[in-house]
C-alpha cells in the first residue's frame, strides 16, 4: 500500500510523492460507508459509478468499452480512512481499488466489520495489513493483502463530517445514460360531428 | 452588483467555466456574437415546436419555419458556418420530431421556471422546452454535432431546474443530422443541488464590488480557452484587459 501525497515545488509545480507504507500502516476505515460500484481508471484519474453499500441500491454497469472493446467500467470500491500517524497521518484519504483479489480482501474484511458487536455500536475498527501475497492474473502479478482489525474506536471528527453528509452523495451524480423510448399514448377519440361537419 | 438581477444555468456554468467572460457577458454587459451551431439550435427547435403543436403538418413546413428563423437569426452573423449548418436543418428537424411526435401534443412550450432557494439574493430561472402533463414528462431539446453517450453535466442541471416544481420524469432529448436519443436525467436532487451552490458562489464573488472595473482587474482571460478564441471574443480581451 502506498500513500500518495501532493506537493508544491519551489517553482509552483506540483508533483506526487509514493511512500510505501503497507508493513507499518494502521488506519481507522469507515467501512459503515463504503463505497461500491463501478469504476474506471481513465488517465484523467478514476470515473466512479459507486454507491454507499447497503444503503442504495448497486447502479448497473455503465456501457462504455474500453479500446479493446472491454467493458471500461470495473467492479470496485472505495472507502475513506484515517492513517495513523506514523504512516503519514493527516486529513481522511481514500483507499479503493478494482483488483480482484484486493476486492476480496475487502470483503472479508467487512464481513468481520459487519459481524463484530462494535460495529453495531457505532464503532469503526482500526485495520492493518496482517500480509500481501503475490496473486499471478494472466500476465500480471497484483498483490492481495490480508486485512486484520486489531482495535475498535469510536468514529473520529474527520470521519464523522462524511457520516453526518450521507445526505450528499458520496460520488459525482451521474447524468443519466439510459435511453428512453416515448410514452404510450392513448389514441385520441376522433372529434364529434356536428352540422358543420357534412357537406 | 447592481446591475445583476437573476441566474441561469448558462450564465452559472459560464462562472464555473470562464470567469473573465463571466465578467465580460454578465457585469459588463457586453454579449458575445452568438455562432451558426447556437443559431441552427434556435431555428431547429421552432421548426420542432411547429411541427409537435399541429400534428397534421408536414416535414416541409417544419422545415420551412426552421429555415425562417435560421435565415431571420443569422441575417447579420458573420460566422463562415452560416450555410453549411442551415443545409443540416432539415435532417435535424426530421429526427427531433420523429422522436418526439410519439409523445403527443405538448401541454407547455417555452414555460418560464423561477427557483430561488433560501440563501440566495437571486433566482435561479430558464425557461423549459416541452412539458407533456398527461405523462408529467419534460423535456430539452439538444441540437448537437456528435451524439453524447450521456447526458452532459451542464444539460443535467438545466433540466433538474425545469422539474423544480412539478417532479416530473426530465429527460434530454439530442439530436444530430443523422441520430437523435432521448435520455433520463438522473440524480436530479443533486444536479439541482449544484446550481444552488454555484448560484451562492456566484453570489459572494458578485458581493464584492458594486463597481464593474473591480472585477476587471481581479480577473483575467486565458486566450488559449475556446471561449476567448472568436476574433471579436479576442478584441474584447485587449480593449478590456490589454493583453
Amino acid at each position: 500500500m502506498f500513500r500518495v501525497d501532493r506537493a508544491q515545488g519551489g517553482d509552483g509545480t506540483w508533483h506526487t510523492d509514493k511512500v510505501e507504507i503497507t508493513n507499518t500502516v494502521q488506519m481507522v476505515m469507515d467501512l459503515a460507508n463504503i463505497r461500491v460500484g463501478w469504476i474506471n481508471y481513465t488517465t484523467q484519474g478514476p470515473v466512479r459509478r459507486l454507491v454507499t453499500l447497503g444503503k442504495e441500491p448497486i447502479p448497473p454497469r455503465p456501457d462504455d468499452k474500453n479500446a479493446e472493446g472491454k467493458p471500461a467500467f470495473k467492479q470496485g470500491f472505495e472507502v475513506q480512512l484515517l492513517l495513523d500517524k506514523n504512516s503519514g497521518g493527516g486529513v481522511p484519504r481514500v483507499f479503493g481499488s478494482a483488483a480482484g483479489c484486493v476486492i476480496e480482501a475487502m470483503d472479508a474484511l467487512h464481513d468481520a466489520f459487519s459481524a463484530a458487536p462494535e460495529s453495531k455500536a457505532g464503532k469503526l475498527p482500526i485495520v492493518k495489513i496482517a500480509s500481501v501475497q503475490p496473486v499471478k492474473s494472466g500476465q500480471s502479478t497484483n498483490y492481495k493483502p490480508s486485512f486484520a482489525i486489531v482495535n475498535w474506536m469510536d468514529r473520529p471528527a474527520p470521519l464523522a463530517g462524511e457520516a453526518a453528509a450521507v445526505a450528499s452523495p458520496s460520488t459525482a451524480p451521474s447524468t443519466g445514460s439510459t435511453i428512453v423510448p416515448p410514452p404510450t399514448v392513448a389514441p385520441q377519440p376522433a372529434p364529434l360531428a356536428d352540422a358543420n361537419s357534412f357537406g | 452588483m447592481k446591475s445583476f438581477a437573476r441566474h441561469s444555468p448558462s450564465s452559472l456554468n459560464l462562472f464555473s467555466g470562464c470567469v473573465s467572460m463571466f465578467v465580460v457577458e454578465k457585469i459588463l454587459g457586453r454579449r458575445q456574437p452568438v455562432g451558426a451551431p447556437a443559431h441552427r439550435g434556435t431555428a431547429v427547435e421552432d421548426g420542432v415546436t411547429h411541427g409537435l403543436m399541429n400534428p397534421a403538418a408536414s416535414m416541409e413546413e417544419c422545415n420551412n419555419v426552421a429555415f425562417k428563423k435560421y435565415d431571420t437569426i443569422t441575417a447579420l452573423s458573420a460566422d463562415k458556418r452560416r450555410e453549411e449548418y442551415r443545409t443540416t436543418i432539415p435532417d435535424m428537424v426530421k429526427s427531433a420530431l420523429e422522436e418526439l411526435r410519439p409523445y403527443g401534443v405538448p401541454t407547455e412550450c417555452q414555460k418560464f421556471v423561477e427557483w430561488k432557494p433560501e440563501g440566495l439574493d437571486y433566482p435561479i430561472v430558464g425557461y423549459l422546452d416541452y412539458h407533456w402533463a398527461e405523462h408529467n414528462i419534460t423535456i430539452d431539446l439538444k441540437t448537437t454535432e456528435k451524439m453524447p453517450s450521456a447526458v452532459k453535466v451542464a444539460h443535467a442541471r438545466q433540466v433538474s431546474l425545469y422539474v423544480t416544481s412539478n417532479n416530473a420524469d426530465a429527460r434530454a432529448c439530442y439530436v444530430t443530422p443523422k441520430k437523435q436519443a432521448t435520455y433520463r436525467i438522473e440524480n436530479i436532487n443533486d444536479h439541482r443541488n449544484a446550481l444552488y451552490r454555484m448560484a451562492l458562489r456566484c453570489e459572494a464573488f458578485l458581493a464584492l464590488s458594486d463597481d464593474p472595473q473591480f472585477f476587471v482587474n481581479i480577473t483575467v482571460p486565458d486566450l488559449e480557452s475556446f471561449y476567448w478564441s472568436g476574433p471579436a471574443a479576442r478584441q474584447l480581451a485587449f480593449e478590456i484587459w490589454g493583453i
